[in-house]
């Protein structure tokens, strides 16, 4: 079974403050580290933001980098093109291959860890921020900003319907598996083009179901929901006003340098 | 309480579903509705909900006929309530907690109204353990309870239970059977489909049996079960408890519990 990213917003330690702060914070972390060119500022971020993460929401560092390791292999590819050059001048690194030298240049070094730094930056504070905030709390702090009725509607319906195709597409690969489906590459293949046809069908099919389960219980077209109830502690607060006094002076002490490690 | 008059409904491929049928239900009754798969019980109870319209026939709830305007639709499904039979087909939202409140907040109630019904409603399924969590991350039993709650929480006068007890193991369907004895003693008509002839003997005041999209047969459990015709028409089986007291030859009054059977065949012994 597929560990789904909502279980953890359950046991997050700040679960029941205003999700307006938590967004709040998220856009301020985010701004300051586009604003870094140093990737030793964006490394500082990174740390911390890994360390928060697994102390709110009760998680091990390994557990924590198995979840970013989805985003982590585009980052890593994108920056390592970034890297790369033909026929570098002054490189760092170099690898010739008869006509060509592959290598790394001072810049080009420089440039890839700056990307590196502030992609895994970015999503350490965007995973903080995912894994201590529910859905329906986000949905709901979008809701305050004005986001459209229609959008946020779809939201929920989206979310829900994730999982219902998941879950069927995860029934669906059990089925074929258990008749050897996946037994060789090319059964394999088929199998996985029959999967992606069929899982879509079905899971509109299901979509359908829900949809009528809604409409008797009343739906006309919008989802209402009842405002929750938050509890933000004055501890919190303390806590996010330290932590982030510390990394804007840090930010303004070493963040707006450029430099590389 | 309801009646539909000659009703017909076909799906859109012009699959027949429910053929001229006339099907009344008595206010605080307990209806078991029986019939092999196929034979239309799922149809029916999406045409009392009001989710299907029929193609012909007339459907009347509390003597008035019924409209299938969105007011008159809204006011249909605050009386009668479906729990489907997949929880899966049922749950949608981020929480328990919201997928209780979700009816309530259609019928325009205050928020604090809203938040009484579902806090009520949790303790009586015995859930509110459950909920801040996602539905899809519950046990299979466990969306079941929250799947009922979420339509207890509207308070309906008939609630339609889809085959409320299949994919459940022992333990927990005996607790929906307990739980639809408590409904029926809070006044709901309650209303259930069901493959399991053993409960749907010990359970039900009335069934109506439909085989092909018709009701071929209705009556006290143990008219239906006298029947035989009609068992082997629309492919049900006797209760355990007939098949044994039948074998038993006896003319005595048949038991209606294992209980009963168990204690007649001492008495004889």
């Amino acid at each position: 079974m597929v560990h789904y990213f909502d279980c953890y917003p359950i046991q997050s330690r700040i679960r029941k403050v205003h999700p307006g702060f938590k967004l709040g914070w998220f856009v301020l972390y985010t701004v300051l580290g586009l604003s870094s060119h140093s990737v030793l500022f964006l490394g500082v971020e990174l740390l911390v933001f890994l360390t928060v993460t697994m102390l709110t929401v009760r998680i091990s560092l390994l557990q924590l980098l198995r979840l970013m390791a989805i985003p982590a292999g585009f980052v890593l590819l994108g920056s390592l093109s970034v890297m790369l050059e033909l026929n570098p001048v002054h490189p760092v690194f170099s690898l010739n291959a008869g006509v060509v030298n592959f290598g790394v240049s001072g810049a080009g070094l420089q440039q890839g860890l700056l990307i590196l730094f502030r992609s895994f930056s970015g999503i350490a504070v965007l995973y903080a921020l995912v894994l201590n905030t529910n859905i329906s709390d986000m949905i709901y702090v979008l809701c305050k900003l004005k986001v459209p009725e229609v959008v946020l509607d779809l939201m929920v319906l989206v979310y829900r319907n994730i999982f219902i195709l998941s879950d069927t597409a995860q029934r669906i690969y059990i089925a074929q598996k258990s008749r050897m489906g996946h037994r060789n590459l090319k059964t394999s293949l088929r199998s996985t083009a029959q999967l992606g046809g069929s899982a879509f069908i079905l899971a509109g099919v299901r979509a359908e179901q829900l949809f009528h389960s809604m409409e008797s219980r009343g739906y006309t077209g919008r989802i209402n929901s009842l405002p929750a109830e938050w509890e933000t502690d004055k501890g919190f607060i303390l806590v996010s006003i330290i932590l982030f006094t510390a990394l804007l002076g840090i930010f303004f002490f070493i963040g707006l340098k450029p430099n590389y490690i | 309480m309801i009646e539909l008059k000659n009703i017909s409904y076909h799906y859109p491929d012009s699959t027949a579903a429910i053929a001229d049928i006339c099907f009344s239900v008595t206010e605080g009754e307990k209806l078991v509705v029986a019939g092999a798969n196929g034979a239309g019980k799922s149809t029916l109870f999406l045409l009392l909900n009001g989710i299907l319209k029929p193609r012909r026939g007339e459907y009347f709830f509390d003597g008035k006929k019924t409209g299938y305007s969105k007011r008159e639709l809204l006011e249909l499904r605050q009386q009668v309530g479906i729990v489907f039979q997949e929880p899966d087909s049922q749950l949608f939202s981020v929480s328990v907690y919201e997928e209780v409140a979700f009816g309530p907040l259609n019928m325009e109630l205050t928020h604090d109204e809203v938040r009484q019904r579902v806090d009520s409603t949790l303790t009586a399924l015995d859930i509110e353990s459950l909920k801040d969590r996602p539905p899809h991350l519950l046990s299979y039993g466990q969306k079941k309870r929250v799947a009922i709650a979420s339509v207890l929480a509207m308070n309906p006068r008939i609630i339609i239970f889809d085959e409320p007890t299949a994919g459940l193991d022992p333990a927990h369907a005996a607790e929906i059977i307990v739980l639809l004895e408590k409904l029926h003693k809070a006044g709901k008509t309650i209303i259930i489909s069901t493959h399991d002839m053993n409960f749907a003997y010990q359970w039900a005041g009335r069934m109506v049996v439909l085989h092909k999209g018709c009701v071929v047969g209705e009556g006290t459990p143990n008219e239906v079960f006298a029947n035989e015709e009609l068992l082997k028409q629309s492919q049900l089986e006797l209760p355990f408890i007939l098949q044994v007291f039948k074998a038993l030859n006896t003319d005595a009054k048949n038991p209606e519990t294992m209980a009963e059977l168990i204690k007649y065949i001492n008495t004889r012994a």
